[in-house]
This record gives structure tokens, sequence and C-alpha cells, in this order.
């Protein structure tokens, strides 16, 4: 796996503002690395997902290694080591979903996006993956976008809401805003 | 000093002691993979378990690792739910490892397999798809990681941060994805990498330099100390065929703990495998038997008596020293050794003094010099000559300034120690005496560290056929001088008169303690060993 | 019954501050800082009975109780909002719509326990929890709730939020504490228990968003008064959900010991379409699937430990009939494959391991020994690890062979019978 920048390197490919508020989130917390999950959650909000030179920088912002972030990175779901689509959906399959008609909108997302699970559009801008109970339960079945929720969703609105978002001249997370607010 | 009972029998530990290592005490083996002594217990692998009665409750199984002996505990390592939860965690451990055994080289030294045989039902039920991995990956200068052999014990991962100070072999992933790995495109850097291999209970850890090289139980094996540097970490030498295959640590809480550092360990392949060895002796630009060099040289020596400067070396045992000091303080125009610095030392293990034996030379009084009044010592008119008994520090004298008579008593090779516009033709530097010395790790005798501990080291390999050792020689110059050697000869053996001159207490080299001796005044800013 | 959790449920946007104080809100917390002091807070929780809703039912006050009186340092507050247990979704309903709820309790607790920081750490994918926490935690700083001199009695409190990034696993306390000092969220062995050593190493006490909500009105109208409510022991309402193929999933706030068939019932309008269910998942995927008959049980701990279950988070999830219990059971194994931690040996292997059984078992290819295989291997790892995460999947585990038996001997390889699918 390439390595994609240095530490040094990798802040210079973010503003310094954002450094600086990324170093400020450091001092809120009773040791330095409290704030690590808050700064790759920003880190990724930033690129979509988490380059080598995040995880560096990462590391020189919390006092750990860099081995050490990749481990923790690579315990929790909601981060992206490779790349993910503009638009990464998220399926709920756990149980009221999965009773609710999941599945339904995994097969409507290959017949539209010809994606499964794990996979990205060819054109970049559409991921999908499964994911684990949202704790919207009783609004089955749902799915998330960058955590935010869209629930109750048939086919029907789904396709709508796929067309919605490749349309749209909006960046990303303010196209998913907007979608919310249609539905 | 809690007493507690482990299996009926009854013992006193220190407060604070686990139930793993009050149970060692008794000899009872309770297996574990997760816990290491050196390193922070995690209780994460569940091997370890054992069944405790305390105070009349019902008996509870619990894991010995991070159970504290206390007064009056009972302990069972027999009781039939332990028995079943550990043949439990084995079927567990293997249901997704490899059947690798036939290619592995941790074959025979294997926790996975003396505990599945020992402590194992003997069948596994897994029959769905085992998990794959990377397989033989380097991720370091020595190590191969072998990610399905893993069963991630973490101990590589905590060896790494607390002992070895780099966080840089980490646990990644989440639940059955958990892999051992390194940063992407990032290979681990460590003097104590090679430890790796050791404190791996599988063949996840193997090194790159015994990959396929041997099965374990064909290796000779002999206790011996490492000559790296003046830590002298316990060690064994493991040969095959004459052939060192792999240096390891012994466990020493007084030297080194359990571990030893790169430069020794590695170091050592090279050094005891001398390849391109001068093996016949040279004088005066001829080869020669060394027997007949050492004669000639002995005699040489006799004859100039007080015309040569000598100089020794802290690669030689301290039962040599001894001997040099009383056959060349009478003979020698001047006795001396040039201290090694400590250069590039780590405050782990690694001193940095490239000069195993060098506390016994100043220990016994030998005169401590500079090379530059080495040098002009020997270049004084009145000198005969240099006898030198380091082919480094010879070297390096001769690069200086040209040394009019040399004779040398050390291992030589060709391409290690010869500068590069040599003549293969002649003698190694164009000594006037060359005899082909021994290592250290064929013979016997004892080495001081900077800490002032001695330790004994064992033969691990025979010398070529026909080399006089350098005691052997030391002798046959005392002979040539008549110089009485009956006092010595008095001595049970040689360690024996060392710790004598030492002011010690006479013993001989196999009573010595097997975590050594100390022989007095240990050197300030020495490391901890963990 | 009155309700004291869900008032503001049915709002669209969550109460504010300045509605809630005109409300009545943070008076109780003001009475406590200014005229109380930390133990006696303690003691009326510890006898109003008010057991923790993150699913174990621990005494609140007693886990207060274990908090230093005489803290050398700081002492910390951690509120559990990680919501991840399947089938849950009360806690996101009060931070979404009642969010001072939460906070008022936040302050009598921090004021019980004697602790000036409060971490509140929510799940991830709860972003929009988290953005009405975080204005709802601004309100307060600029009223003078939270900060150096709080309700003018000189004392300090500050509430920090702190998002997760996707790991069931963080629900445990201890795994939580991890993940909030910025480690991997793997549960740590105990003792030392959360009170001695917590976040950041100091005394802690975690606990759960419904928890604490309900603190204010025990503290508003006092222990004798909650002792009214639900059962002898576990007194008060619960946010039970209901979700799953019935025609009213929601959240209902209910007294502990309703019985099941009310909830799906009356007030989740029975099964969706007027079928008929498979099996009812009482408490949150952890406490496993029972049959209709048993829809009669009070959803009171105690009564569903004696049934072999459990009441966890009260989260009921009805399974239609027209389902498989096999491939409902698959949804949970494949969950707890995907989340357990890996740390211990027998919780890596076994999770994952019985899910692939499960798998076979969908695709018609079980085998008769695979049922021993899956007792055993639940038998190996329940009470054999450092937290209780496989007793969470022998739940469903272990209650899909005991009642559902024959659904999985149908999935039996050759059971069936030429040119018909294996599943029916």
């Amino acid at each position: 796996m390439a390595v994609s920048g240095s530490g040094p390197e990798a802040a210079k490919e973010h503003p310094e503002a954002f450094v600086a508020a990324m170093r400020e989130l450091t001092r809120r917390y009773p040791a330095r690395r409290g704030a690590l999950l808050p700064i790759l959650t920003a880190l990724q909000a930033r690129r979509g997902h988490l380059a080598t030179g995040d995880l560096r920088l990462a590391a020189e912002l919390t006092g750990l290694s860099p081995a050490e972030v990749f481990s923790i990175a690579t315990f929790y779901t909601m981060y992206r080591l490779q790349p993910a689509g503009r638009f990464p959906i998220g399926v709920c399959r756990n149980i009221s979903c999965w009773v609710n008609g999941s599945e339904r909108l995994v097969a409507t997302i290959r017949d539209e996006l010809a994606i499964g699970p794990g996979e990205r559009t060819a054109d970049g801008a559409f991921s999908l993956a499964e994911v684990e109970c949202l704790g919207s339960c009783e609004n089955a079945p749902c799915l998330e976008i960058e955590s935010r929720y869209f629930e109750r969703v048939t086919p029907g609105r789904l396709r709508e809401l796929l067309r919605e978002l490749r349309e749209s001249a909006l960046d990303p997370d303010a196209a998913v805003a907007a979608a919310q607010r249609t539905r | 000093m809690p007493e507690l009972t482990i299996d009926g029998r009854a013992i006193e530990v220190p407060a604070g002691t686990n139930l793993i290592e009050a149970a060692r005490r008794l000899a009872i083996e309770i297996p574990y993979y997760c816990y290491h002594p050196a390193l922070a217990p995690v209780g994460s692998c569940r091997m370890c378990q054992v069944e405790i009665l305390e105070g009349g409750k019902p008996p509870r199984v619990a894991i010995a690792c991070r159970a504290e002996a206390t007064q009056g505990l009972q302990v069972s390592t027999t009781g039939r739910d332990c028995v079943a939860a550990r043949a439990s965690t084995l079927e567990f451990l293997l249901a997704n490892h490899p059947l690798d055994c036939p290619i592995c080289d941790k074959a025979g030294e294997c926790d996975l397999q003396d505990f599945s045989y020992r402590h194992g039902r003997g069948a596994g039920r897994f029959t769905e798809p085992k998990r794959a991995g990377h397989k033989h990956e380097p991720i370091g200068d020595h190590i191969l990681l072998d990610q399905e052999r893993c069963i991630l014990c973490t101990r590589c991962v905590r060896f790494m941060d607390e002992y070895a100070g780099s966080p840089s072999l980490v646990v990644a992933g989440r639940g059955d994805r958990n892999v051992i790995a390194t940063f992407p495109g990032e290979p681990i850097r460590s003097n104590y990498e090679g430890n790796l291999a050791d404190i791996c209970p599988v063949g996840a850890l193997t090194l790159k330099e015994f990959r396929f090289k041997s099965r374990v139980w064909d290796l000779d094996s002999a206790e011996s100390v490492c000559t790296g540097c003046d830590r002298n970490c316990s060690i064994l030498l493991e040969t095959k065929r004459n052939r060192l295959l792999r240096a390891r640590p012994r466990v020493n809480l007084r030297v080194n703990g359990h571990f030893m550092c790169d430069v020794g360990r590695f170091g050592l392949l090279e050094h005891c495998n001398p390849a391109g060895r001068e093996e016949l002796g040279w004088t005066r630009g001829a080869r020669r038997p060394a027997a007949e060099a050492a004669a000639e040289l002995a005699a040489t020596l006799a004859a100039e008596k007080g015309r040569w400067v000598a100089l020794l070396s802290a690669r030689m045992t301290t039962e040599e020293l001894l001997l040099a000091r009383t056959v060349l303080a009478p003979l020698a125009r001047a006795l001396c050794f040039v201290p090694a610095p400590a250069e590039g030392g780590d405050d782990i293990l690694f001193t940095g003094r490239r000069a195993a034996n060098q506390r016994a030379l100043e220990l016994l009084g030998i005169d401590a010099r500079s090379a530059d009044e080495v040098s002009n010592l020997a270049a004084d008119p009145a000198v005969a000559g240099l006898l030198c008994f380091d082919a480094r520090l010879a070297r390096d004298l001769s690069a200086a300034a040209k040394l009019r008579r040399l004779a040398l008593v050390d291992v030589w090779t060709r391409p290690a120690h010869e500068p590069p516009a040599a003549d293969p033709t002649a003698a190694p530097l164009g000594a006037e005496f060359f005899l082909p010395g021994t290592l250290f790790s064929e013979k016997e005798g004892t080495f001081v560290n900077v800490g002032s501990v001695m330790q004994r080291a064992l033969r691990a390999q025979r010398p070529p056929q026909g080399t006089v050792d350098e005691a052997g020689f030391l002798r046959e110059i005392a002979a040539r001088a008549d110089l009485d050697l009956a006092e010595l000869a008095r001595k049970p053996d040689l360690t024996w008169a060392a710790l004598e001159a030492l002011g010690a207490a006479g013993r001989t080299l196999r009573q010595l303690p097997d975590d050594g001796l100390d022989v007095g005044g240990g050197a300030p800013g020495e490391a901890k060993p963990a | 019954m009155e309700a004291y959790l869900s008032m503001e449920f049915g709002r669209r946007e969550p109460l504010r501050l300045a509605e809630a104080r005109s409300g009545g809100r943070y008076r109780t917390a003001q009475r406590v800082f200014e005229t109380l002091k930390p133990e006696q807070v303690v003691e009326e929780v510890k006898n109003s009975g008010l057991r923790g809703r993150g699913g174990a039912w621990f005494p609140t006050g007693i886990k207060w109780s274990f908090m230093p009186r005489e803290p050398k340092g700081p002492s910390y507050l951690v509120i559990n909002a990680d919501e991840g247990e399947p089938g849950t979704f009360k806690d996101r309903q009060i931070m979404e719509k009642d969010p001072h709820l939460l906070l008022e309790g936040i302050l009598i607790a921090c004021f019980a326990i004697r602790a000036e920081t409060a971490f509140l750490y929510i799940r991830g994918e709860y972003r929009a929890a988290h953005d009405v926490l975080a204005e709802a935690i601004a309100e307060l700083e600029q009223a003078g709730l939270l900060g150096d001199d709080v309700f003018g009695t000189r004392r300090r409190l500050r509430v920090i939020l702190h998002r997760g990034a996707g790991a069931y696993i963080c629900g445990e306390e201890t795994a939580l504490l991890n993940s909030l000092e910025g480690r991997r969220g793997e549960p740590r062995p105990k003792p030392p228990f959360p009170a001695v050593y917590g976040a950041f190493g100091r005394p802690t006490s975690v606990n759960n968003v419904e928890t604490l909500a309900n603190v204010p009105a025990i503290l508003e109208r006092g222990a004798a008064w909650y002792k009214t409510l639900g059962t002898a022991l576990a007194p008060g309402n619960l946010l039970f959900g209901v979700s799953g193929a019935v025609e009213r999933p929601g959240c209902y706030e209910l007294p502990v010991g309703t019985t099941a068939r009310e909830l799906v019932e009356k007030h989740a309008g029975g099964v969706k379409g007027g079928g008929r269910m498979r099996a009812f998942v009482p408490g949150g995927a952890s406490t496993g699937f029972l049959p209709p008959e048993k829809l009669d049980l009070a959803m009171d701990p105690e009564k569903l430990k004696k049934e072999g279950t459990m009441l966890g988070t009260g989260g009921i999830v009805v399974i239609p009939e027209e389902l498989s219990l096999v491939d409902a059971l698959r949804v949970f194994s494949r969950f707890f494959r995907h989340e357990t931690c890996g740390q211990c040996s027998p919780c890596r292997e076994g999770a994952a391991w019985s899910d692939q059984v499960i798998a076979r078992f969908q695709r018609g290819q079980g085998r008769a020994d695979d049922f021993t295989l899956l007792q055993d291997i639940m038998r190996g790892s329940r009470g054999r690890t450092i937290c209780v995460f496989p007793e969470a999947f022998a739940g469903p585990l272990a209650s899909a062979i005991q009642h559902f038996r024959p659904e999985f001997e149908r999935r039996l390889e050759g059971a069936a019978a030429p040119g018909r699918p294996a599943h029916a």
C-alpha cells in the first residue's frame, strides 16, 4: 500500500485553521489522545475517507504512533481507509429493517446502480455498505448517507433519492441534507 | 507472604504473585499465550484457566494470569471445568489455524502444538472455510509475518510498545477480521526485532535468517553469552553440523531479563560462521600449520624477552586473560589493552561497547592505553614488535601507521577483516606471525559484563582441524620461557584461579551460578534488564 | 398513566431551553444545587430503586455510591448514548426531542458524584441527535447552567459532547471508556471498576441516557412516588420500543411490568396487516426469541430472567410468520460476528464460527451434530471472557434452538423433500 504524504506534508494538505482547530480539540481532553476520534471524523469529512497522510497527521496531533492510529481507525465501522462514493449509502440490515424489506432496498440499488455491498459505482457517485442497527427501528427500513437518515424508504422513493442526489449541484453533504428535507 | 495450595500442594509466595508464577514454583504448568512475565497481563487468550475455591463458595473458573495468590486460596488445575475450558479455548484457536506444521519453522517448540497435545481434546470440529491472510510477509529487517498462523495473543504488539519503546506493530481490524499489521508500507525498525520470533508462541513471527534452515530438534544447543557488547546477555547458541544457525536469549533476571538485541543476535550469526577463514598460521611470509607457527612465535617471544608489546583483547575469556597476564607480564615490555568506547548504545540492553570482556581486563589490572599510545609504543625503536590478540585493533593500528613487526593471534577472514587493497597471497596485514585464533564459541570460559557479573560460556562449535587455541599458545610461551605455572596448575581450573585473582572465593566453571556471579563494583548508568 | 419521560416525543422540533424553563425544567436541578448535599441525592436515588436502563439493570444509586466522597482529583460522569442494541431507539427520542430532560439529569448526577466534567459519548451514527444536543449544551452555557458558576453556587460543570465511530461494543461501559480515550473500543477486565479506574484513569460513573432522564422526576417528586410505578424490584416507567412487523411501531412509555401483549397488541396495533407472529424479541437482540405463547410475560427484569431471557433495553421486535426464524437468527449472528471486538479467543472465534454454522442452516446444509457443537461454542465462551458479549450472542442462538428447533431440523442436509426448497 503506497504511503501518501508524511505528517508535515499532510498538514499542508489541510488549511492552517483546520489544523489549529484540531489542535484545540486535543486540549479539551485530560489526555490529547481523547481527541483522536473527533479528529479522524473531521479529517474523513474533508476527503470522504482517511488517507495515510491523514492518519499520520492525527498521530502527530495526539502523540501516538502512525501504526497506533491505523490500528484504532480500522476498528471502527464508520472510518473508511479507501475512497467511497461521493454519496456513501448505508442500508441497515438488522432485524426491524430486515423484517420491513431492507433486502429489497439493496436489490433496488443493484438494479439502479449495478453495485452490491462493498462496491462503488464507476463514476464514483455512489457506494453501498450494509450497516447494522441505526436506532431508528420505528421507521424501518432505514438507510443513511454520512449519518443523515432516510426513513421508511420504499424502492420507489429510493430511486427518486438516487436521481435527486445525482442531479444535485450542491456539494455532497448539502445535497443529502436537501434531499432529507424533501422526504 | 501468602500461602496457598495448588492441586493440593502448599506454597508460600511473595504478595502480588499471580497464579501462573505461583504454580511455576511448584513445577506445575498452567498453559498460557497472551501472558508473558516481562509484559503487563491482558487476560485475552483465555488459555490459563484454572479453578479457584474461595471461602466456601463453589469453585469458579478464572484466568490465572490476573488472579493474585492470596492467603488460603485453593487452586486446582485439574478440575473438570477448567480442563474443559482450556480444551475449548484450544478448539477455538485451532479452528482457523492453518495446517502448516509440516512447513512451519516453529514445529517442535510451538506452544499451540504442545498445549494441544497436553491440554486439548485431540479432534477439532471446525469444517468451515478458514480465514486467509498474508503469509511469510517481511515486516522488518528480520521478521516474517504469517497472519493465518497468528492466534492474536498480542504479545508482539505489547512487546514492541512496552519493551522496545516503538509501538509499530498493532492489531488492525475488528473481531474475526483482526490481523497483526504495521502502518501500511512501513516496516518496523528496532534493535529488538529478533525477540518477536521468540515471544510469538506459534509460527506467525519467524526469522528469515532461520527459515527452513533446520528442524529445532536437530539443533545442538550450548549455553553461552553474547559477545556483541559488554552486556553479555545470556544466550543459547544453536548449531547444526558445526554451523551456528540461531542464537537466542536465555532468561537471566540478573543480566538481560528475557531478551537480547539484534546487534548481538544477528551479529553472532556472522561472527560464528566466518566465511573465508584463514585456517593456517603464517610465519615470515609463508603458510605453516598452526602448531608450527605457534611454536615459532612462542620461541621468538621467549628469546626476545622484554622487547615485545602485548596488546590483549576484550574478546578473550577471563581465563585466557589471566593466563596471558601470568605469562606475558614477566615477558613483555608492556602489557595493555585499548578500552573501547560505548557508542550508539540504547538504554535497554545494547551498551554500544563492542568489547565483551572489557570489565575483566579492568578488574585484572591490565593497563589501559589509547590506540595512539599503543602506536607510539610500537614505533619505539627499542620495541621489537607488537603481539596483538585483536584483528580489528591490529587492522586499525596498521592503517594508522605501518607496524614494523606484528604478531597477530585472532580469527581472520579474508572478506571481513581485510582492507580492500590487500594482497591475498600475503599474511594478514603483512604480519610476521599469524596464528589462527578461536571464536569464543569454540572454547569454554567466562566473561565479566559491564555490571561486573561473571558468566559461563560453554563450547558450541569445533574450531578448524589443527587450530591451536589462545590458551594453548600461551602455555607454549610459558614452556619456552621456562615460566613456572605450577601455582595456576594447582587450582581446580582456570576459572577458580581467575576468581581468586579478582578477590573472590574460588569456584570452578561449572560451579558458577546459572545466572552469573557478581565479582564486584558495577559500572554506573547500566540499563536495567526486564 | 402519567408520563414523565415522553411528554415531548410528539414534537417536530426539539424542546428548547427557554420553553423548557418556563415549563418548570431545571427548577429541580437548581434546588438540588442550592440546598442539597451530594450524599442526599445519592440516597434519594438509591431509595427510589432506579435501575440502569442501558440493558444491565444495575441499581443506579448503588453505582453512584461507589464514587469517592473526597476525590483527590477529577471524577467524571460519562453518559452512555451509544444506543446500538438492535431494536432499541428510545435514547434517540430523548436526545432528539427533549435534550433538556437528559441534560437536567446530567446536572443532578454530576452534583451527586462530585463530577465537574461530563463526557456525553454518542454513537457516531446519531448525527441529528448530536446536533440537537450541541445546541442545547450551548444554550445552557449561555444561560450559566453550565460553566464556572452553575446556578450561582460556584460549582463548575461542563459537558463535552463526543461522537463515536461505529462499534456496537462501545455500548459496553469499559469499551466506551477506552473509545473515549482514543483507543480501540475493547472492554477492560473488571476489577478495577470504573468508579475506581474509569475515564483517563479517574473515578467515573457511566450511566445510560434513559436512566439519567429518570433522575429529575425522582428528585422532584421523591423516591416514594417513584416506587409506586413499575414493579417492586424494578420501579419506574420504561420507554418500551416496539418495531418489526407491527402496525404502529414506536416508543411507548409504560410502567415496568407491562405485558408484551399489551405493548404489541394494544399500543402498537398488533401484527402488521393482521397477520400472525412467528416470534418476538423481548428486549433487544441479546435477549433472543420467544414464541407468541409467551406474550403474556410481564416485561420486568426479574420475571424475564426467570424465563431464561432478559428485559435488556425493552426493545420488542416482532417477527412475522412468513419469515423464517433461521433467517432471523442469521441477522443476529451476522451482527454479533461483525461486532465482536475480537480480544478474547472464545468470543472472536465462537461468534464467527456460530455465524458460519447458521449460514449453513440457511442454505439447508445443517448437520445433526451442529446442535451439540453450537451448545459447546456457547458453553466454551459464556463466562469465559473479559466482557459478556458471549452471553449476548448466545441469547438468540440458545433461545432459537430451544423454542424453534423444528425450523432448524427442517434445514438439515437432506431434510428437504426432492423438488422442494429447503426453507419452508
